[in-house]
């Protein structure tokens, strides 16, 4: 298992709506864009039940994302895509919440059945899964729409919802057009979708921590004593592992247990593991724990993404993609195979089924 | 074979043209020329006219300077064609010869103004004149080839023996330009010849004039032709016309000859065979210098226009000049084949160019051949070409490379057969003997050893020694081999064996079947052989001696002395299996069991007196199996140190006082346990086996419930299970540790009888080595028993109490169980640290907490405890699973529950047995405590503390949003716990 990774720069999981609207797919990957372009067909790899040219070009409608693994985005997704049936939600209340959602009784609940989902119904597991199943609660995750009525749809169906999203999930906007046929000079076909400048913006590699990473690197490389901005005490940037606060002008450095039990007091939430988020005790910068967590398992475990993330630096705006798809091509040729295998045994009906 | 197709084809396209053709031909030289040239486009098949250019070119060279008129109105005209032709037929031989001197060195007006033509122009027209003198030749020849044959026997009896395609080529050549010449005598060649060097003024004159006009109306005729082919056809009957005129002549010879109705084709044709014959006799002495080496470049570059293999003429070119000059190592690096498809063009060429020039020459050449390839074997040149060429001293290394070669290869050559069988035999007499003196088995392994390594050692020296000769040999041969000439003969008369030698050599050989990886080693096959042998006799040994029941122990010896010796080269793991299927190797380590079973015999003998009944009944029980468990024992012996250790005290034992040092070996791997726990009766006893199986679950945190479960079975009944341990070492035991032991094995000798069978399974589980044999009941030869007489001590001891509650069921149980123990018991070895030996201390719980559900709110709290607890890595590159969590690692849960469960403050309840609060209760009282008890109903349980499982984990790590993942494809197609 890739547990020697560091946390990959992005991972989402994303649901897809067809031309007609009537179709759905959900799915995950580390690179939306190339992904969006694998399902409309524009390049090899999609997923074959997007592979129906009717139902191109497919959209990109929302997208749940700050998976810290890879892993983590599976499961999610194959919750997401089964909620009917996943282990992250307690029996009875799965099974309750299917008949909620379909709002008719089946006669055989066959739990290998995948219940037909509606948007809505897809919609509000998303919600469900994010509020309300402690497996993911403490995941650092964000969603972003890229369709208004989608997110309208949201809004509406998951307004009332018992358990609320935790405030630190954030739910953004960010209209997307749907994706415009290009015209082919050369044959004059429409096959090929162009991507929407929004998705196609989403940062997929380490740019938005590289000046966290290049500070760490460089305290490190003082090699002077410091101490954790916690408890005071000695602390080793190069053997222990340490936490650097990434505000550029914070020089704090802290032990991970005791920044941890910090945060974790801070939130309040003392039964937990894993923070969520807190304020760095020196500067009082509001921190997310997933951004220390990534910078710190850059400088541990993600010496070859550090190598990419600092080598080209003259072709900057062309490397940012190549840098991503340096890290990432591994990955997903292991997602794509390892989902398709397996889940296509379990899902019997016509829904999407997770190729990342 | 060149000559023939041209036939052929001549025959079928062009008949008609060339007997109109050579009616005009012969005389008008120049117009015929002309003419032909044109004609020849019509006709053009320019494949065709290549080959007939090259026989053509070479005929014509020979023989007829006149005839080629004829030639060449019959021939098809290509550019090609034309040039050679003309370059030929104009000069006649001696302008043949000139041209060829002229383009090496220009001479003479004629060669001067062709030399000045291009070269190309000359070569076409050549060429040309080569395609009319075949065209006319070729429509003869089949008609002609039998005069001609006879001709070329008359003139030349061996080369027309020799090959037939020489034959008909050199007729080819020889009857055009004879044909040409006859016209004037009747006497062919020396006229001829004479004609040509006499004529060549009259003739070449006009030929020349006719040539130097010809290439250019030639070029100009194929133009048109190309372009206007009526024109052309005009203009060759026209040029036939007037070439009948000048032919008269030669037509009225020819048909004097022939006396044919179709005087033109017939005369030709017949005048064809005719010519060859005289011509190549006469011709040849003059030109063979010269033409040789003219011929050479022209027939080359026709060569390589026609025919399509280019290697093919470089050869050819080679073997010409060697022919004449032996000097060229070209030949000789070349390959066999290559060789003799270079003699037959060489031949061809030879005969082209010199039965054209002279027929004697082709007879020369014929003969030149055939001693060409032995001279070039013999001269120095050749020497010191394949003494200069590695190539070929390269070539015979590299086919041994391969891995049959290899194997193959040194079979072939060398074997020493009487090593391996002495090998053999010296192994297993020692063997016999080492058997018969059992106390000193080691001393006789050591011997065995040293004895076979020795037999073995000059076997390896041998065979090393001689793979190496052996290609030495090859080099030399195939050095001394490189004289082509030479190797060729040799190989040829191999081939020919008769059916029955061959059947002799096929018997001869010696086929070695092994794996690849045993071929590929370097042992030699003589050593794979011996070991084979070896190991088959041993087998059938090992066999006897199981039948036989009685004499395992010399039988054994010897599996352990081969199998040490050949084992190191590992080629036992590949091909040798027990009967059983068991792998060798485990008799590796057997040794030491011979002595034990040796010093059966010595502790009857000592024992006897000092021991007691029940002693005596042990060795009683066991003999009937005894012989064969040792036996069975022995191959299979653990490799374990510890074992290894006790062979050794064993053997001291047997050497000195061997009881003692056998307690304290029994007693000492328990001892540190033993002395807290066990009452001092069972601390002798306590030693092995009880411990391993019931220390290892609780001390094994990793292994699941289900195990555990399991264990728990398994304590209760293994006091039964103990017992038959008892026969061998349990007696050995109770020697070592006289009298208190005594007093116990004797229960457990009671029960043992019975339960021997069962004991099998019983044992399995208490060594880890020997779980690789399930082996159960079927063959009591299993060596299981062996080694459970090391535990069979503990067993009695335990049995007692266990006895008296369950008799006989647990037997069966333990079959089924015993699987599974194994291991459990393989992971956590000798070292079990029973302190409660039996005793599981027992826990009063609230009933509830047995259920995951309901220890869930106090396991979750004090695993989350437990990993916040975790002291911080300082190691970065291995944090400690709290810091994994925090660092969003996915968990995976078995290796997370594995390190879980090394810690005591998490556990899970599961409900007590009866003998496990029997056992408890009875520590207490032992303690001066009062007893637990439980009232069924008040929903407190006694129970025993459990592992914690991976769905635990899995659920804590649910809870507190870890994300956690188990490990990929245990169950196949498990991958779905991922998700």
């Amino acid at each position: 298992m890739a547990m020697e990774k560091p946390i990959p720069a992005f991972y989402c999981c994303y649901l897809l709506r067809s031309k007609s609207r009537k179709s759905f797919y959900i799915g995950s990957t580390p690179n939306p864009a190339r992904r969006l372009g694998q399902h409309n067909g524009s390049s090899k790899g999609g997923a074959k039940r997007t592979s129906l040219q009717t139902n191109r070009p497919w959209e990109m409608t929302c997208i749940v994302a700050g998976f810290p693994s890879k892993y983590a985005a599976l499961q999610f997704e194959w919750a997401w895509q089964n909620t009917h049936a996943t282990r992250h939600i307690d029996r009875d209340v799965r099974d309750a919440r299917v008949d909620e959602l379909q709002k008719k009784t089946k006669a055989a609940p066959s739990r290998r059945r995948r219940p037909p989902m509606s948007l809505e119904a897809r919609l509000k597991n998303l919600h469900y899964l994010l509020g309300g199943v402690r497996s993911f609660s403490r995941w650092p995750l964000h969603v972003r729409f890229f369709a208004p009525d989608i997110f309208t749809t949201w809004e509406r169906h998951t307004a009332k919802m018992a358990p609320k999203l935790r405030t630190s999930i954030t739910v953004q906007l960010t209209p997307a057009d749907l994706p415009a046929p290009v015209a082919n000079p050369s044959t004059g076909d429409t096959t090929t979708f162009e991507i929407p400048d929004v998705i196609q913006a989403i940062p997929v590699a380490y740019e938005d921590c590289k000046s966290h990473v290049e500070k760490a690197r460089s305290l490190v490389g003082e090699q002077r004593p410091r101490c954790c901005g916690v408890c005071s005490a000695r602390l080793n940037l190069s053997t222990g592992l340490a936490l650097v606060c990434p505000v550029a002008t914070c020089q704090s450095t802290y032990h991970m247990h005791c920044l941890s039990n910090r945060f974790l007091a801070e939130e309040g939430s003392q039964d937990a593991l894993i923070p969520i988020e807190g304020t760095c005790p020196s500067c009082h910068t509001p921190l997310k724990w997933s951004t220390l967590m990534k910078e710190l398992s850059l400088r541990t475990r993600g010496q070859k993404e550090i190598e990419a993330m600092f080598k080209p630096k003259r072709r900057r705006k062309a490397d940012t993609i190549p840098e991503s798809d340096a890290t990432e091509p591994q990955e997903l040729g292991e997602e794509d195979e390892d989902l398709d295998e397996t889940w296509m045994e379990d899902v019997d009906d016509g829904e999407a089924v997770a190729a990342t | 074979m060149a000559g023939a197709t041209y036939d052929i084809v001549v025959l079928s396209s062009s008949p008609d043209s060339h007997h109109v053709a050579p009616r005009a031909l012969s005389p008008a030289s120049p117009l015929e020329r002309r003419v032909a040239m044109p004609s020849s486009p019509l006709r053009s098949r320019s494949p065709l006219s290549g080959p007939r250019r090259a026989t053509a070119g070479a005929s014509r060279t020979g023989s007829r300077a006149a005839p080629v008129p004829i030639g060449v109105e019959r021939g098809f005209a290509t550019a090609r064609s034309l040039l050679a032709d003309i370059n030929i037929n104009d000069r006649g031989l001696s302008a043949i010869e000139e041209a060829l001197e002229s383009r090496r060195a220009p001479t003479g007006p004629e060669n001067t103004i062709k030399a000045s033509k291009p070269p190309r122009k000359r070569a076409t027209k050549a060429a040309a004149t080569g395609e009319d003198a075949a065209k006319p030749r070729a429509k003869p020849k089949p008609r002609g080839r039998k005069p001609k044959t006879t001709g070329a026997e008359q003139a030349t009896g061996d080369a027309s023996h020799a090959e037939v395609v020489t034959t008909t080529t050199s007729s080819y050549f020889a009857k055009l330009p004879a044909a040409p010449p006859e016209p004037k005598p009747t006497k062919p060649r020396k006229p001829r010849t004479k004609k040509a060097t006499t004529d060549d003024g009259e003739i070449q004159t006009t030929i020349k004039e006719a040539r130097v006009t010809k290439p250019r109306g030639a070029t100009k005729v194929t133009k048109k032709a190309r372009e206007k082919a009526a024109e052309v056809a005009s203009a060759h009957f026209r040029s036939r016309g007037a070439a009948d005129d000048a032919a008269g002549l030669y037509q009225q010879d020819t048909t004097v000859a022939g006396g044919q109705s179709a005087q033109i084709g017939d005369d030709s044709i017949w005048d064809v065979p005719m010519s060859p014959s005289a011509r190549c006799n006469g011709p040849p002495k003059q030109r063979p210098p010269d033409p040789s080496y003219p011929l050479d470049l022209d027939e080359a570059v026709n060569r390589r226009r026609d025919w399509t293999p280019p290697p093919e003429t470089e050869q050819q070119e080679i073997l010409t000049s060697s022919i004449g000059k032996e000097n060229k190592p070209l030949p000789e690096k070349e390959s066999f084949t290559s060789l003799l498809s270079g003699y037959s063009y060489a031949q061809v060429d030879a005969r082209s160019e010199q039965p054209a020039s002279k027929s004697t020459p082709t007879e020369v050449t014929g003969a030149v051949k055939r001693r060409r390839v032995e001279l070039l074997d013999l001269p120095n040149h050749q020497v010191v070409s394949r003494q200069a060429s590695p190539e070929k001293g390269k070539a015979p290394k590299k086919k041994p490379r391969t891995i049959t070669d290899l194997v193959t290869g040194q079979y072939a050559p060398q074997q020493p057969p009487p090593d391996s069988p002495e090998v053999t035999s010296t192994f297993f007499t020692r063997r016999a003997t080492a058997v018969t003196k059992a106390t000193k088995m080691p001393l006789n392994d050591v011997a065995d050893e040293d004895s076979t390594k020795a037999s073995k050692k000059p076997v390896r020296k041998r065979s090393t020694s001689k793979p190496a000769p052996e290609h030495g040999e090859v080099k030399g041969k195939s050095k001394k081999a490189s004289a082509k000439a030479a190797a060729k003969p040799k190989l040829v008369a191999e081939k020919l064996l008769s059916p029955a030698s061959a059947l002799v050599r096929l018997n001869r050989q010696d086929v070695l079947f092994g794996t690849s990886s045993q071929l590929a080693r370097e042992e030699s096959p003589t050593m794979v052989r011996e070991i084979q042998k070896a190991i088959r006799e041993s087998e059938q040994d090992a066999e006897l001696r199981h039948s036989l029941a009685s004499d395992d122990v010399p039988a054994f010896g010897a599996w352990s002395r081969l199998q040490r010796i050949e084992g190191r080269r590992a080629l036992w793991k590949a091909s040798s299996r027990d009967d059983e299927g068991h792998t060798l190797e485990r008799q590796n380590v057997y040794l030491p069991e011979p002595d034990r079973a040796q010093d059966f015999p010595l502790l009857i003998e000592k024992m006897p007196e000092k021991s007691d009944d029940s002693f005596l009944d042990i060795d009683d029980f066991a003999p009937p199996q005894a012989p064969i468990p040792i036996s069975s024992d022995l191959p299979t012996p653990p490799r374990t140190v510890a074992n290894d250790k006790v062979v050794a005290a064993v053997d001291r034992s047997a050497n000195s006082s061997p009881y003692l040092d056998i307690d304290d070996f029994l007693q000492r791997p328990p001892a540190p346990e033993d002395g807290s726990r066990v009452p001092a009766e069972e601390n002798v006893i306590s030693s092995s086996p009880f411990r391993d199986i019931d220390d290892f679950p609780r001390h094994l945190p990793l292994s699941n419930q289900p195990v555990s479960s399991s264990f728990h079975d398994i304590n209760d009944f293994i006091p039964s299970a103990q017992p038959p341990a008892t026969g061998s070492l349990p007696a050995l035991a109770s020697t070592g540790s006289p009298k208190k032991r005594r007093g116990r094995p004797p229960k457990s000798q009671s029960a043992i009888p019975p339960r021997i069978p069962v004991s099998a399974p019983v044992r399995v589980p208490e060594k880890p080595n020997t779980h690789a044999q399930p082996s159960t009941a079927t063959s009591p030869s299993t060596p299981r028993k062996s080694q459970s007489r090391f535990h069979s001590i503990e067993a009695i001891l335990d049995s007692e109490d266990d006895e008296a509650l369950s008799p006989t069921p647990p037997r069966a149980r333990r079959l089924g169980y015993s699987p599974p123990l194994p291991l459990v018991l393989d992971t956590a070895p000798a070292p079990a640290k029973d302190t409660t030996n039996h005793i599981v201390p027992i826990h009063c719980i609230p009933e509830a907490k047995l259920t995951f559900d309901g220890i869930r709110p106090t396991l979750f709290p004090a695993l989350t405890f437990l990993i916040r607890s975790l002291p911080p890595t300082t190691d970065a590159s291995n944090p400690s699973w709290h810091e994994k969590i925090l660092m969003y690692d996915a968990i995976v849960v078995e290796d997370f529950t594995a390190f879980l469960n090394t810690h005591d403050h998490v556990r899970t309840y599961k409900r007590a047995t009866q003998k496990q609060v029997k056992a408890w209760n009875k520590d207490l009282k032992a303690k001066g405590k009062e007893e637990m008890k439980v009232v069924e109903g008040e929903g407190m349980v006694l129970a025993v503390e459990k592992e914690i499982e991976a769905y635990m984990v899995q659920k804590w790590c649910e809870e507190m949003s870890v994300c956690c993942v188990f490990r990929e494809r245990k169950n196949g197609g498990a991958r779905k716990g991922l998700y």
